[in-house]
């Protein structure tokens, strides 16, 4: 049968697709985003990998990374190999450098005839080559199986996929008497949600905020940014959109282990596909804050640098839709206010992971901090919560502890004891700054410089807020929602009570 | 020259449109459930040379003649259906001849047969006309108003803040004021997202949130209800109110979100450039009450714009950038009384309910610049500015001390604009009424600018600069939302410790 015929373009794009198929043939499920030339270049710890390839593969199991479990022994294996070829390129490199001095030298005092030598001189110019080749092709094979491993996880990760509570806030049990009336319900009582007009215009998983709950949200952004203020926190509002890459390296890929589509991404041309420069909208403002520092070499003095800001933040959510149909507890788009961090990394850490004593590293003091500010203000906020201590199957890839509060939702007893996550707050180690290149200069002994920690949280989530304000606010006698303390300053004249009419 | 082969997968991705008489279709695929378009026909076919001139003065010369092509084929659909008509006689004739048990009832069913395959012709005939004249129709940008220039320059309509621009002003661009006081962060976005995008900084992010606080108080306090809407819509939604795909320079104006494989999606999604769009749709296939008229919201949201095409002499800074808050106005009003097309006003004196929110809009836009203590000129917009769903728009433009040398300093930072029943004849928005003898109708809409953040944060920036002290004057309007109500900025001290 005759080959359809196939232009030039289309060849160079199933050049490409055909390159993603492994070194042994297997189809490489290629889950990072194409990295553009100006892009950073990740820096990983292949050394701490190739030295415990057990605790990486048991790693991976442990957070239902199970396809990625033998990336390290992989790693192994070809570095030995590379080795290997190294040595042997020597003795390659050793002969030709003989033969260039025969080849130099006159006539008559030369071994072995011109053109036999020059034939040998070919040869092994071809083998050196072809050596330098496969060792480019080693080198940048590990790198990708490295960049595919997450995090390992701290000492306080419980392994496996239960949580650990550590703390209640408001009480030690959830509130009774609230009754169980939804958000949704007395959204539409109190004319403050609508998501039939939203259901028009952009689908499912997305509101209106009416009156007093858009003046809420308003009054939450400004409170917790005030909590964090007064704590020394600075104040810095990112971008939405940012490269894709810039997303992989902090971890966010365009599948998440489960397989589903978790970010959204602006349609673009080929070009700007291929050269990896397409955009995509980010889930969290801990992406941009965490790239505003790529390739940057910060002060030791200036750490730790912690920031807080609101932003617009997007989720695909694929595959989470199930009984949330409607409300506000699973949204598409909605304002988060993030809390981010760069610390020192410990003194004496290589791979960010020697434990020692009781004295807390910079970034486990400043993942305190953060877990403080979000006690604070959902303590003020009169919510009934629990503090968790999340297990190994819930870190993803970049974190290597996670602490959520859960909040409670009167409305949904019936899924989890009413408890819905409502904050996060994760330390990273040095995993998102070797991806993205943030490093510190310091003087240490003989280390100059090195990567810094980062480390991240919710200071507030409105939504989700928002919504157990109403639940756990409404007063069903006076059929209205009794304000929190702390918000009414920021509220029109104060108020108190959102009633009907 | 011999043309390079294409193979077809190229071919379809590349869309090549073959540009001889057939117009490039501008619109986005229309799903089936999205609100169905009820255009005034009429008017057009009554009135083409008016919306052939109105094409030309605002700049959409390639839909100049669309009115004539509608007024061309409604003649022949006229004539068809004439014909099918008769068609039609004859059938109803040889069914009664079919019942009756006539003799030769094999030619009679042949003959009944071959009329029914031409009379299901004529209507898919029909079908195809009327689909074509609704997208002719559809392509056709609104009307203008009688007090809209024609042509290309704005008529200045008054000031703000002194007649002309202030004079004891160092013309430090707000770039470089802010990278003084630790306010800006243009480095930061290049690397995370490239150019047109910006990190705010400590109290230029604070100055964010105060000016969104401000203009939602002034806006209460005249009785405008807070809303606040999406940011991604579906594409057919921003369609309906204007915004197509590529404006009329032929720009990419709007980001698309890609396809997301493997998940059912219904439509297609974009990110809004402005809240008016969320804010149309939501009353999109509505029926509103006459009493629930005028209908008046303002809401903040994230913006996004493409900006293509529009880089030119900005290529750093804020005042053209592809993200940013903007706090929007909205609003539903009803009909001026008699109209059919919403254009014969001639007779009326008093103004139209959209008029008057108009007015109002444009009122609080100059009451919040003004309180802000910046210098501004307002102008009635030209044909040639109106885009394709206004019928009058009036912008705001604040005078930038370090932008004098283009267009004397003035930028604009509001817009005002009555778009009549564009948007609502799209949208599927009526009222319920009684008036006489019409019981519904479609509404008219109206929005505006109270408050584009980055550009206002650069005037202030740049008018509240003094250079002998190296700080920032805050505006007394917005002290009350800084830390301590400050009254300026400063530079930051730059140890450690804060």
């Amino acid at each position: 049968m005759k080959q359809p015929f196939v232009c030039s373009s289309c060849r160079l794009s199933l050049a490409k697709a055909l390159k993603d198929l492994g070194v042994n043939g297997s189809v490489n499920n290629k889950r990072a985003y194409t990295r553009p030339t100006f892009a950073t270049k990740p820096t990983l710890n292949l050394k701490h990998i190739r030295q415990n390839p057990g605790l990486y593969e048991q790693n991976a199991n442990d957070r239902n990374y199970a396809p990625l479990a033998k990336n390290g022994w992989r790693i192994l294996d070809l570095h030995e190999k590379l080795v290997a070829q190294q040595r042997a390129a020597v003795e390659l490199r050793q002969r030709n450098n003989a033969l260039a001095k025969e080849l130099k030298k006159p006539e008559e005092a030369r071994v072995g005839l011109r053109s036999i030598l020059l034939d040998e001189a070919k040869l092994l110019k071809g083998r050196l080559a072809k050596y330098e080749a496969e060792e480019k092709s080693a080198q940048e094979e590990m790198e990708r199986l490295a960049l595919e491993l997450p995090n390992l996880s701290s000492v306080h990760t419980p392994s496996g996929s239960e949580p650990q509570i550590l703390r209640y806030l408001n009480g030690d049990s959830p509130p009774s008497g609230k009754g169980s009336k939804s958000h949704v319900d007395i959204g539409k009582e109190l004319d403050l949600l609508d998501f039939e007009a939203s259901a028009t215009t952009s689908g499912w998983g997305w509101y209106f905020l009416k009156n007093e709950a858009a003046l809420l949200e308003q009054a939450l952004i400004q409170y917790a940014l005030s909590v964090a203020m007064k704590r020394g926190w600075k104040v810095m509002t990112p971008p939405s959109l940012v490269y894709s890459h810039i997303a992989s390296a902090c971890g966010f890929m365009p599948r998440d282990q489960n397989g589903e589509t978790q970010i959204y991404n602006i349609a673009t041309n080929e070009t700007s596909a291929a050269a990896g420069t397409g955009l995509v909208l980010t889930g969290t403002a801990e992406i941009p804050f965490a790239g505003s520092q790529a390739n940057k070499t910060i002060n030791e003095v200036d750490l730790p640098l912690k920031v807080i800001g609101p932003s617009r933040c997007y989720r695909a959510e694929a595959g989470a839709r199930g009984v949330d149909t409607k409300g506000l507890y699973r949204v598409h788009e909605f304002t988060k206010v993030e809390m981010f961090a760069w610390t020192a990394p410990p003194p004496t850490s290589e791979g960010g992971l020697d434990v020692h004593d009781d004295v807390r590293s910079e970034s486990e003091i400043v993942f305190d901090e953060m877990v403080a500010i979000q006690e604070e203000i959902l303590t003020s906020l009169g919510l009934h919560a629990r503090v968790l201590e999340m297990p190994s199957t819930d870190l993803g890839a970049s974190a290597s502890r996670k602490i959520d509060i859960e909040a409670f939702f009167p409305s949904r007893t019936g899924i989890d004891n009413g408890y819905g996550e409502v904050t996060s707050a994760s330390t990273c180690t040095d995993y998102q700054a070797r991806r993205l290149n943030t490093k510190l200069k310091f003087e240490r002994g003989e280390v100059k410089a090195g990567f810094v920690e980062t480390v991240n949280g919710t200071a507030l989530a409105v939504p989700r807020i928002l919504a157990a304000v109403l639940e756990n606010g409404w007063d069903e006698r006076r059929g209205g929602v009794v304000v929190p303390r702390c918000l009414r300053k920021y509220m029109p004249e104060g108020l108190e009570y959102i009633g009907k009419g | 020259m011999k043309l390079p082969f294409v193979c077809c997968p190229c071919r379809h991705s590349l869309r090549i449109p073959t540009l001889r008489n057939v117009h490039i279709s501008r619109q986005y695929t229309r799903p089936s459930f999205a609100p169905k378009p009820t255009l005034n026909l009429k008017h057009i076919r009554q009135n083409p040379g008016l919306y052939e001139q109105n094409c030309i003065d605002r700049n959409y010369a390639p839909y100049a003649k669309n009115g004539w092509r509608i007024l061309e084929l409604h003649d022949r659909l006229v004539a068809q259906q004439r014909e099918a008509v008769e068609l039609r006689q004859r059938n109803n004739v040889l069914s009664k001849e079919l019942k009756g048990g006539a003799s030769g009832k094999s030619t009679l069913v042949d003959e009944a047969k071959e009329l029914k395959g031409e009379l299901a012709e004529y209507e898919r005939q029909e079908r195809v006309v009327q689909e074509e004249m609704e997208q002719l129709a559809l392509e056709l940008p609104n009307l203008s108003s009688l007090q809209t220039p024609t042509g290309e320059k704005p008529k200045v309509v008054g000031h703000i803040n002194g007649d002309t621009p202030p004079s004891n002003h160092s013309g430090k661009s707000h770039v470089d004021i802010g990278r003084e006081l630790d306010l800006l962060d243009f480095e930061a976005s290049a690397t995370t997202s490239g150019w047109g995008w910006y990190f705010l900084k400590n109290e230029a992010a604070l100055l964010e949130q105060a000016l969104v606080q401000y203009a939602l108080t002034l806006a209460m306090r005249r009785g405008w209800q807070v809303m606040t809407p999406p940011s991604l819509v579906y594409s057919h939604i921003a369609s309906a109110c204007g915004f197509m795909p590529r404006d009329q320079s032929g720009e990419t104006q709007i980001y698309a979100i890609g396809h997301q494989e493997g998940k059912e999606q219904k439509a297609s999604l974009v990110l809004a450039g402005t809240a008016e769009i969320p804010f149309a749709g939501s009353q999109a296939n509505k029926t509103l009450s006459e009493s629930d008229l005028p209908l008046k919201i303002i809401g903040p949201s994230r913006c996004y714009r493409a900006e293509a095409g529009a880089r030119g002499v900005d290529t750093k800074g804020l005042y053209r950038v592809h993200e940013f808050t903007k706090v929007e106005m909205f609003a539903w009003t009803a009909p001026p009384f008699s109209s059919t097309s919403g254009f014969e006003n001639d007779e009326e004196v008093q103004q139209t309910p959209s008029e008057q929110v108009f007015d109002e809009m444009v009122a609080l836009q100059t009451e919040i610049l003004t309180s802000l203590g910046l210098h501004a000129r307002i102008l009635e917009m030209p044909t040639t500015d109106l885009g394709a769903s206004a019928t009058r728009k009036i912008d705001i433009e604040a005078f930038f001390p370090s932008r004098t040398s283009i267009d004397n300093g003035y930028g604009e930072v509001t817009s005002a604009s009555v778009c009549t029943d564009y948007q609502a004849r799209r949208l599927n928005t009526k009222v319920r009424f009684e008036r006489g003898e019409v019981k519904s109708t479609f509404v008219h809409t109206v929005n505006g600018t109270a408050m584009a953040v980055p550009r206002v944060l650069a005037a202030i920036l740049e008018n509240g600069w003094s250079e002998e002290e190296g700080v920032v004057r805050v505006p007394g309007v917005l002290r009350k939302w800084m830390p301590g109500e400050a009254a300026t900025i400063g530079p930051r001290k730059r140890t450690g410790v804060d």
